[in-house]
């Protein structure tokens, strides 16, 4: 039997919490579970605000990144990667996940990827447009995937950790994905309508 | 059944799948059980401290960092389980280690419930052919059992632990009693058809997995729920949905009142006691103090995984058996196996654009070994079988793309094309050279000589690989793969986790260490029904055949107590 997307996100608005409680019902006796993990919530610290450093990320990079975040997954009816937090999770992924080496490594890209930006936009890339630098942008990354596939392997690899943290982020994963913590019985055959999404997990 | 003279009436060392299962089979008979377990406690549902970490709580892409992931895990980070938010139900490598003579990946994971928390649930009955397979072609010892003495068996602990998957009548497949199937998607349907209508004796079914569909009463009473379809399990279930120790034995055995749990008690040797000619105990050593302590029971059952097993065997040493307790034979350590995944293949699959899947199904399809079976004839022997599945590019895989801005983001919010992946598991010969043994040298922190294993593959297994991969190439062309890869990754025996083998049963005390019941040939009292009791591996998952071998062997064992003989 095919559910379309619609009546499945309706599943949604089931928390996480009555699921539990529907269940233990149902086996007679309550389901124990550490409904809030407090396990990893000091892991995942707050962004970074404007005009500062982060662990890894100098103020000037991490400014850097905010913006050409904003251009590369900008807002649109849900929030863009500045402020689903792109930057934090940029942060601690040079400074907690990667090897001293390769984070080194990939600062160094973004401080390159920052000259590049400044060298072909008058007055520098942070002082010029956004539609200056999305242009730049833009060119700079179809080249990234066509003609230069070669020499900008260090660019896709920051574009790649800026999409994956928007995505892995609640507004990403919440809002512009759909996010099922909690689907139920798996149907393997569903209609896809307009407001099919993909899952964010 | 307690005598003045024991502590208990019987020791279960180990509580993985095994070990759980001889909990609960002889606390439900009456016995006084003690289960030894040489890591930390687990409390279902508690203690799974990860379980409903939203994924912008996780690390990156919940993946171990490096640094920390390499000094701790080295090994146990080659598992496709470890993550960030399951590293903590790996043993660390770091705190334990043993020798690679030749290099073997071993996947531990000391803690009450074992690996029964972090395996794949896959489970499959053997069939008639792979107990007779060592007779008919030499390799290995002839097994003291045939499929029809583990049939009923198998329904009994499947009824128990709860099974879900398709009957299909397959004789190299036998059906399991099964609960609803989960659903297969339009993609692997497509396939499924174009495979069977061409080839007369190969199937694409849905996998068999140890999850609930339909929980009975007895289930349900145990606190266990339906699957959630979260394929998150490592991190541990809550709703009990798939079996574990923690989820449905242990409870079990609890329930009966003749339970007793010591934890972070590492199992030095088992005591044998030359003047009755049978195991008398256990020896302990408590992991934080390091103190040791006998307890003596009536029965001894070894279910500590594998090579944890034959490691506290050979290390159970006495004037009459100085190579290891019941070593007569001097087979103990020999014929260590493990399934060959180093086959993968698949590609992409054009159409259903408008079918997707709601939920994220724990369980893959399965492809039934085909080769060496119904007059098929390869220039090796046994077989293999592909467990994969279909899946449309998530957002994960939509991103490395030429675009910034809305269209680019707008793109990645849809599904995109479907794609097909697969394993192939192969069955390793029995040989007696691979095997594990004590070191003389190293010992670990408890004064217990480390392992050293010593396990490689043979020729037949090379041509068998060889023919995996021909063979998966040409069978997805004709399923409707477009695209086709196949690539043979370097394999290392012990990746594919599901190593058997090294206290070997079989009919001759000469030749094999333990007999047609799981009891050693030469100590009556001592039953070994782990992994390492097996002659020869198949070519399907093993957990299954654990359950089923322990619970037969605790139904013999109690008989034999109550006449008298034990």
């Amino acid at each position: 039997m095919k559910k379309s997307a619609v009546e499945n996100a309706q599943n949604t608005a089931l928390t996480r919490r009555q699921v539990l409680k529907n269940i233990s019902l149902m086996v007679g006796g309550a389901i124990a579970t550490p409904l809030a993990n407090s396990f990893l919530s000091g892991a995942v610290g707050a962004d970074i605000p404007a005009g500062t450093a982060g662990k890894a990320l100098s103020a000037a990079q991490a400014d850097f990144i905010a913006q050409i975040a904003d251009i590369i997954i900008p807002p649109t009816e849900t929030a863009g990667g500045r402020v689903a937090g792109v930057v934090g999770f940029m942060d601690r992924y040079l400074s907690d996940y990667e090897s001293a080496a390769t984070a080194k490594k990939i600062l160094q890209d973004i401080t390159s990827l920052m000259k590049a930006a400044d060298k072909a936009l008058k007055g520098g890339f942070m002082q010029a447009s956004l539609e200056a630098q999305t242009q730049w942008l833009t060119e700079y990354d179809k080249a990234a995937y066509g003609k230069n596939w070669d020499s900008r392997a260090d660019y896709r690899t920051i574009k790649h950790v800026i999409v994956v943290g928007y995505y892995s982020s609640e507004i990403g994963a919440t809002e512009e994905l759909d996010y099922q913590p909690v689907p139920g019985p798996y149907q393997g055959e569903i209609e896809v309508t307009e407001d099919t999404r993909n899952y964010a997990i | 059944m307690k005598q003045e003279n024991h502590e208990f009436d019987a020791i279960v060392i180990g509580s993985g799948v095994s070990g759980g299962w001889a909990a609960k089979e002889l606390t439900e008979k009456g016995l006084k059980t003690l289960v030894v377990e040489r890591g930390r406690p687990i409390e279902h549902g508690t203690d799974y401290i990860t379980e409903n970490t939203d994924v912008w709580d996780l690390n990156y892409m919940n993946e171990v960092p490096k640094d920390e992931a390499d000094k701790h895990w080295p090994i146990q980070q080659k598992c496709y389980a470890f993550k960030d938010n399951t590293k903590h139900f790996f043993t660390k490598d770091s705190e334990h280690t043993y020798i690679q003579e030749k290099p073997f990946d071993w996947i531990k994971a000391f803690q009450l419930g074992g690996k029964s928390l972090l395996w794949h649930r896959q489970s499959y009955r053997f069939n008639e052919m792979d107990f007779e397979a060592n007779k008919k072609d030499g390799h290995g010892v002839d097994w003291p059992v045939r499929y029809s003495d583990l049939a009923p068996w198998y329904d009994y602990v499947e009824k128990f632990a709860g099974i879900s998957g398709s009957k299909e009548g397959l004789a190299v497949l036998p059906d399991s009693v099964f609960q609803k199937p989960i659903d297969l998607n339009a993609a692997e349907k497509f396939m499924k058809k174009n495979i069977e209508d061409h080839y007369d004796n190969r199937y694409l079914i849905i996998g068999r997995t140890a999850h609930l569909t339909e929980p009975t009463e007895e289930q349900m009473e145990l606190g266990r729920a339906p699957c959630q379809s979260r394929n998150q399990c490592q991190r541990g279930c809550s709703f009990g949905a798939y079996f574990s120790s923690l989820s449905a034995t242990l409870p079990a055995a609890e329930r009966t009142g003749n339970l007793t749990i010591m934890t972070h008690s590492v199992v030095h040797s088992i005591v044998y006691d030359e003047k009755s000619g049978k195991a008398s105990g256990v020896r302990i050593i408590d992991a934080n103090t390091k103190e040791t302590k006998t307890i003596t029971a009536r029965v001894i059952f070894t279910c500590a995984s594998t090579l944890a097993s034959t490691q506290i065997l050979l290390n159970s040493k006495s004037n009459r058996y100085p190579t290891g307790i019941g070593n007569s034979s001097g087979v103990l350590g020999h014929y260590l196996m493990d399934h060959l995944s180093s086959i993968r293949a698949g590609g992409r699959i054009d159409g259903f654009e408008d079918s997707f899947y709601f939920g994220r199904r724990p369980t893959g399809i399965y492809i039934p070994r085909y080769r060496n079976v119904d007059g098929d004839k390869q220039n090796y022997l046994r077989g293999f079988g592909f467990q994969g599945g279909a899946e449309r590019s998530g957002w994960k895989g939509q991103i490395d793309k030429v675009g910034v801005g809305a269209d680019y983001k707008k793109s990645i919010q849809k599904p995109g094309g479907w794609y097909y992946g697969m394993t192939g598991f192969a069955e390793m010969l029995p040989y007696y050279e691979n095997h594990m043994r004590l070191s003389e040298t190293e010992t670990d922190d408890y004064g217990i000589p480390l392992i050293v294993t010593s396990c490689e593959i043979g020729e037949n297994e090379r041509k068998m690989i060889k023919d995996m991969a021909t063979s998966a190439r040409e069978m997805l062309a004709v399923a409707g793969v477009k695209d086709i890869y196949v690539e043979e990754r370097h394999y290392t025996p012990g990746i594919a986790i599901h190593e058997v083998g090294t206290a070997c049963m079989g009919h001759d005390p000469r030749t094999s260490y333990l007999n047609g019941y799981n009891q050693s040939h030469d100590v009556p009292n001592l039953f070994v029904t782990d992994g390492s009791a097996f002659a020869s591996e198949s070519c399907v998952n093993p957990s299954l055949t654990f359950m089923a071998f322990t619970a037969r062997a605790v139904d013999y064992a109690v008989k034999q107590m109550q006449q008298g003989n034990l």
